[in-house]
């Protein structure tokens, strides 16, 4: 048993949760065609092919196309 | 149950080093009944006593002298471990790991037997070093004492793994247990040095990995410890804002990590899946930050936490709208911060918002009139209406105080942003600054005036020559 | 005493109110002779630093000092750059960051052990500024409580090392990073708010010379080839130099061709603000820069910091909580 005399000041430990470090895990062997990366009926790639061609159309893209239509109409 | 201090060196002259084992809640029976046998019933054996009964047992022939060191550590800490407190027994502790740690360092002996009761001394010391040092405080020692300890003793180990150029193998099982703990060892360290908060420290075993391998393939280590490495490679990529490095170690590891989980099974295992979020907690925004845009349906697979925090902030880069990111920085900068997040996105974010902000003028204001030219004050007005007037500081205002939210952006600087894109090569095209004017070739396809980000930073910055194994 | 040196007895250190109150001299006889003492207080300020490196102590006396230390650094470095006199502001940097060093650990010391530094943060916000483009300094900032992040002068300086991050930036031994801010113009604009103390705003002229190099680096790369040369007096007044010489001086190192028309952008060839074959472009202070140093005194701005008194709060009202460590059954 370890006695101290002070109060602990910095207990502010992570929970499992939001421990950045990786845990021990047993590694199963699935068949490949059974996991999550080769599967067919799942869709595991995380990113779209392209952002560039996706249309926006929000508040701000709406600002964005009055004041350029203002700029528009003061440079005839 | 009949076992003696006489059973104990027999086992260890029948190579049964498994009883070397320090865990109580293992080895608890055994190192009992050496206490009660080492204490006589009051009676203790004294340290010399104790090294002259193992010397005088004779094992590997006497010419080992490391080897006796360290059944000497052990026997002594059998005799005095305090098993109501771990503090009290941490000298110990620690003199036996290091002297086990010792044996194995000279591969003139015998010492591959001893690998795998190193490695469960290990897995018993990690954790107990951790709790020691989250007691600092009371304890009155240094911030991180034991697990930097720890860390040198390991260290010792990596730094006396030589690879044998001769007979560079393909087969792991095929390696010394040596070179087979290499791969661990590495992320062990690299685990410790995160958690001491020194990263930079992973930098020489990170260099020094590859040259003492013995493995043909990386990919030939266990995958679950290639799968960590790159984890840890990725980040400390991350913390030294080096994107695109950061993204493919992190992106592999994710891609790896879901070939090892199985359909069925995805909800069951909750380490896998908490190693999953810990990958996306670093990929997402290091995707973000090279120009991707991630998948909400397999996003909200994983880590459902995260699609509405990211997907909002995708949105707010993808329309162009800086007030809305600096925004998000605000709302989510204590996450951010503790992740080490915040500074890197707030350098590194602004010019990707630009690229699209510009795009939006270019498309809708040059191109739809067939101009081959954007004039400065159109962007300054877009500018404003991007960084917004409300976070705006400006130099005759006294009252606001500079942050970072509101000290870096300006509508006056349209010439500086103009030119930045251009030379990060997400613009062609020329400034003209007495016209205050951008000229850029005459085409109705957008992706020849702006190519995207990630084919861009793709050919400006170069992966790291040093990982090309890797994929191998 | 030279590195070889055998340390110096015990009677030959001085204690630290002893330091201080050598410091305080310094500051109050030493300072108004500068540019004159640049040499005599480099040399007695390092060796106030040694002594107390040789008595092992790190007391608030030490965090005063090195402190004060830190801040004539960067008031000497104006100072010498404007008089134009010779000396090493390479020296200089050194004896500064060292002094920088030294607090950062006494201020993780004091933090461990439940205490706090009234200055931390205006010191924080140097070491940010010097080493401007390392990212350590950015984990270490992170890493730190919050209220030292949102301190003004923390704020202020990481503004500065994200306006001129700059993914173009050449040297060798840095490692150039993707999508950095190159925004030369907000620095020019933020260096003269009010806002930035003096003291902030000597470290950052220090990073003058190369800010105006790849300001016309990113210009000359980003500007049509047929683009006629730009007035002198627009490029001046966009880079903020102080005159036409200093400008001309500018252009004559880095070999940009002036006319009479102007300056051509387009003739720069060099890639990096260091030249191998040449000496460094002696550097240059910002007349706005001095306009903050003239509206106070030198000793004002040296003697600017809270006291480095009760830095480290005692515990007593713990000792009747025994705690336990217990290990798992």
């Amino acid at each position: 048993q370890i006695t101290t005399t002070e109060k602990p000041v910095n207990q502010n430990k992570k929970t499992l949760e939001e421990d950045d470090e990786f845990e021990d895990f047993l590694v199963d062997q699935w068949p490949a065609s059974t996991t999550l990366k080769d599967s067919k009926e799942f869709h595991t790639n995380l990113w779209e092919e392209s952002w560039d061609d996706v249309e926006v159309d929000d508040n701000f893209t709406n600002d964005l196309r009055a004041e350029i239509a203002k700029y528009k109409q003061e440079h005839q | 149950m009949n076992y003696n201090l006489n059973t104990f060196v027999s086992d260890i002259q029948n190579q049964n080093y498994a009883i070397l084992n320090l865990d109580l809640n293992k080895n608890g029976r055994l190192v009992a009944i050496l206490q009660n046998q080492l204490n006589n019933n009051g009676q203790a054996m004294d340290d010399k006593s104790i090294e002259e009964y193992v010397e005088s047992r004779n094992f590997h022939g006497g010419r080992w002298t490391r080897f006796n060191i360290m059944i000497t550590s052990f026997l002594q800490y059998c005799r005095d471990v305090n098993p109501w407190s771990s503090w009290d027994s941490s000298d110990l502790i620690f003199k036996y790991y290091s002297d086990l740690n010792n044996c194995l360092l000279n591969d003139s002996y015998p010492c591959e037997a001893l690998v795998p009761v190193f490695i469960e001394v290990t897995e018993f010391i990690i954790p107990l070093a951790r709790e020691l040092d989250n007691h600092y405080l009371e304890l009155k020692i240094k911030k991180h004492q034991f697990l930097s300890h720890t860390s040198m003793i390991i260290s010792k180990l990596f730094n006396s793994i030589k690879s044998n150029s001769e007979n560079v193998t393909e087969i792991f099982e095929q390696l010394p247990h040596k070179q087979r703990i290499l791969l661990y060892l590495v992320n062990k360290l690299n685990n410790i040095y995160f958690r001491i908060e020194s990263p930079q420290l992973c930098s020489n075993i990170f260099k020094n990995f590859k040259p003492k391998c013995s493995l043909a393939n990386f990919s030939q280590f266990p995958i679950n410890e290639q799968i960590e490495y790159r984890y840890l490679l990725g980040r400390y990529y991350l913390l030294n804002s080096r994107i695109l490095n950061a993204f493919v170690q992190l992106n592999n590891s994710f891609r790896l990590l879901l070939g090892l989980t199985s359909i069925p099974n995805v909800n069951q295992t909750p380490q896998l899946q908490r190693n999953i979020k810990r990958i996306l907690k670093f990929l997402i925004p290091t995707g973000i930050l090279i120009g991707k845009r991630f998948r909400f349906d397999v996003l909200s697979h994983f880590h459902p936490e995260m699609v509405n925090m990211y997907s909002e902030l995708q949105q707010n880069i993808r329309s162009g709208n800086l007030q809305k990111v600096n925004n998000w920085l605000k709302l989510y900068q204590a996450d951010l911060l503790e992740a080490n997040l915040l500074l890197i996105l707030l350098e590194k974010l602004p010019m990707v918002t630009y690229k699209y902000l510009i795009k939006h003028l270019i498309v809708e204001w040059s191109l739809s009139q067939g101009f081959n030219r954007l004039p400065y004050d159109l962007v300054s007005r877009a500018l404003r209406l991007s960084i917004g007037k409300d976070d705006y500081f400006s130099l005759n205002d006294s009252t606001t105080t500079i942050t970072i939210f509101n000290g870096i952006h300006s509508s006056d600087n349209v010439e500086n942003v103009l030119v930045t894109l251009i030379n990060l090569g997400y613009l062609r095209g020329n400034c003209f600054p007495s016209m205050r004017l951008c000229v850029f070739k005459k085409t109705n396809n957008i992706s020849d005036i702006m190519p995207a980000i990630e084919e861009r930073i793709t050919s400006m910055f170069p992966l790291n020559d040093d990982d090309s194994w890797l994929e191998d | 005493p030279a590195a070889a040196a055998a340390p110096p007895l015990p009677s030959d250190v001085r204690p630290p109110h002893i330091l201080v109150k050598t410091l305080d001299y310094l500051v109050d006889n030493l300072l108004p002779t500068l540019p004159d003492s640049e040499g005599f207080l480099w040399d007695r300020m390092r060796s106030i630093r040694q002594d107390f490196t040789y008595q092992n102590y790190c007391g608030p006396e030490a965090v005063d000092c090195n402190e004060r230390i830190v801040r004539i650094h960067l008031l000497i470095i104006h100072v010498m750059v404007k008089s134009q006199e010779e000396f090493s502001l390479q020296q200089e940097l050194e004896q500064l960051h060292k002094s920088l060093i030294t607090l950062s650990e006494i201020y993780d010391d004091v933090r461990a052990n439940g205490g706090s530094s009234p200055n931390e943060a205006e010191f924080r916000a140097y070491a940010l500024l010097s080493k401007i483009r390392d990212p350590q300094y950015d984990k270490a900032i992170q890493d730190l409580p919050a209220e030292i992040l949102q301190n003004d002068l923390i704020q202020l300086a990481l503004c500065f090392r994200r306006i001129i991050s700059n993914s173009s930036f050449v040297e060798r031994g840095y490692m150039r990073t993707e999508n950095c801010l190159n925004l030369y113009a907000q620095y020019f604009k933020l260096i003269q708010s009010i806002q930035v103390p003096f003291l902030l705003a000597s470290f950052l002229e220090i990073y003058l010379n190369e800010v105006r190099f790849y300001a016309v680096k990113a210009l000359s790369h980003s500007m049509n080839k047929k683009h006629k040369p730009i007035p002198t007096i627009v490029i001046s007044g966009e880079l903020m130099f102080n005159n036409l010489e200093e400008l001309t001086e500018f252009c004559q190192y880095y070999t940009i061709d002036m006319t009479d028309e102007g300056v051509d952008l387009k003739s720069l060839t060099t890639n990096s603000h260091r030249l191998p074959e040449k000496k460094p472009l002696r550097n240059h202070y910002l007349a706005c820069v001095d306009e903050k140093l003239n509206a106070t005194s030198y000793s004002v701005i040296i003697n600017s910091g809270k006291p480095n008194i009760d830095t480290l709060k005692y515990n007593t009202t713990g000792l009747q909580n025994v705690i336990t460590i217990e290990e798992e059954p």
